[in-house]
């Protein structure tokens, strides 16, 4: 290799090479201690030229980790595409001004191999020095090449790797965002009007590496009400992504015609359970069918798979829990649901939410949703959009380890 | 890594007994855990002695979210798919709750 002089173009490899103040390293001390025992000196140093000093990657039997940059020992080696020698440093026109030399350490015999990059630029050396004038064999000047050679491999390695974790890391943050993008995207731009409700929709998402997460969706149907769904897919990525985008399509199709929540979650379950592009991911689910309000009145119908019953709160403050238990839809075929309808007058508030509403209001883990009632009785009576902000509050009170996404529904 | 507030170490343990093979876990099982418990999983139902029955010990589990519960099902099915009776061993609590509100309580035998 051609060692290239230019000293501006030089300092850029040394910078790239990310070397320069970083803490001390095992490899690197292992070989000047090797330098120091195979060639029974008592300095050996791992040096780095930077623009006006000499900095020591490692540095046996001295305890200084950096000089200036005198000329003479490591600054003259660097512009050598060989082993710089110095066999009486106190006789040598080179060197016998350096303060090395002339100073307190005495230095009198130096040897250095230029670190070379596999582009040509000299980034430091790898050097042995004694306090006595010696001479090396030629034997011993190809050992210490191919030691500074070891160095060199190391620092190259190092350089690789960080390339290639930074490379990685850059390919999965593009990745969680194209998917976070598309699931994002699978979010109805907005709630639909629907005569007689007044409704408010939310999905906080999770600050976190995991993409996946909530749902929800409303829908007017064929019967003139509409459908109100909130799910939480288990998965990850664009699989996840795939699997809400699949699920939110199976229920507008199946709303799109007369329905029933129960009907449309086994239809919803034969799909994913025989479409999952990724096995093992399945969703959650509470499906609401509001029928069409008329004076004040109408039938919520509840289907739930796998998922925490939605809320019904009366004008009067009672919280009532809705819907029976299901399987998880995606899983198996071998599961069944259960349409369970509820009056609701003007007044009336219906909640749906996911779990990880729960667990903000009510702390990790939980499953009780005792705090949420309690959070929600106070609101009896108010309008949707003031429901959802005080449930924005709770959420927006800690940072959110998962998902939680909630539709309010009032009957005007 | 995950984020949550206080740390729980996941801790996977296996345990031959007898004619069947107990595997304990405790901790947290999340999506970061799952790997870590089917690893456990896999290593028994390929062993060279196939157990009567494979005995998933659950009950030090502190917590469980719907990544977790897939590895539960997960473990069940690749029991089943060998042909060895699988048992769940739980007590009453975060877990049972959760396998409650997900509706898959009665896919498992329990111990």
């Amino acid at each position: 290799v051609n060692v290239v002089t230019d000293e501006a173009q030089r300092l850029a490899a040394v910078r790239r090479y990310e070397v320069l103040d970083t803490p001390p390293d095992g490899a690197f001390e292992r070989i000047t201690a090797l330098a120091a025992r195979l060639f029974d000196v008592p300095i050996s140093i791992v040096s780095i030229v930077d623009a006006d000093r000499i900095w020591f990657k490692s540095h046996h039997g001295v305890d200084v980790p950096e000089i200036d940059r005198e000329p003479g020992l490591c600054a003259s080696a660097v512009l050598q595409s060989g082993p710089w020698l110095v066999n009486d440093a106190r006789n040598d026109p080179r060197t016998l001004a350096n303060p090395l030399v002339a100073g307190e350490l005495g230095l009198q015999f130096y040897a250095g191999v230029p670190l070379t990059t596999h582009d040509g630029y000299n980034l430091g050396t790898l050097c042995i020095i004694d306090q006595r004038p010696r001479q090396l064999s030629e034997a011993q000047v190809a050992s210490l090449t191919d030691l500074a050679q070891v160095v060199m491999d190391e620092l190259e390695l190092r350089l690789a790797a960080r390339r290639t974790v930074e490379l990685e890391s850059q390919l999965r943050r593009s990745a969680e965002q194209v998917a976070r993008t598309l699931q994002q995207s699978l979010l109805p731009a907005r709630v639909p009007a629907v005569a007689g409700l007044d409704i408010a929709a939310r999905c906080h998402v999770a600050n976190t590496d995991q993409v996946g997460g909530d749902f929800y969706d409303v829908v007017p149907d064929a019967d003139g009400g509409c459908a109100v769904v909130v799910g939480d897919v288990c998965g990850k990525g664009t699989s996840a992504a795939a699997l809400t985008g699949t699920a939110r399509w199976v229920l507008r199709a199946t709303v799109a015609e007369p329905w029933t929540p129960a009907r449309a979650l086994a239809r919803l379950n034969a799909v994913l359970v025989r479409a999952q592009e990724q096995p093992g991911d399945y969703c959650t689910a509470a499906l609401v069918r509001v029928d069409p309000v008329r004076d004040g009145r109408t039938t919520v119908t509840v289907g739930l798979a796998g998922h925490p019953h939605p809320l019904i709160v009366r004008t009067d403050g009672t919280v009532e829990a809705l819907g029976r238990t299901s399987p998880v839809v995606g899983w198996t075929l071998d599961a069944e649901y259960t349409d369970v309808a509820v009056p609701m007058t003007s007044g009336d508030l219906l909640v749906l939410f996911t779990d990880g509403t729960l667990e903000v209001v009510a702390g990790h883990g939980a499953t009780d949703d005792r705090e949420v009632r309690a959070l929600l009785a106070p609101l009896a009576g108010q309008e949707a959009e003031a429901v959802a902000r005080a449930l924005d509050d709770a959420l927006g009170a800690v940072p959110l380890q998962d998902d939680a996404a909630f539709v309010v529904v009032a009957v005007q | 890594v995950s984020e949550s507030v206080e740390d729980i170490p996941f801790v996977v343990r296996t345990e031959p007994c007898g004619d069947h093979v107990r595997v304990l876990i405790s901790g947290e099982l999340d999506l970061h855990r799952e790997a870590e418990l089917h690893s456990a999983w896999e290593a028994v139902i390929s062993s060279a002695e196939t157990p009567q029955r494979l005995v998933l010990d659950v009950s030090g589990l502190r917590f469980l979210d719907s990544s977790g519960m897939r590895a539960l099902l997960v473990c069940r099915d690749r029991a089943h798919a060998i042909g060895v009776p699988f048992l769940l061993a739980v007590t009453p609590g975060p877990v049972t709750r959760l396998l409650r509100i997900a509706g898959v309580q009665d896919w498992f035998d329990y111990a």
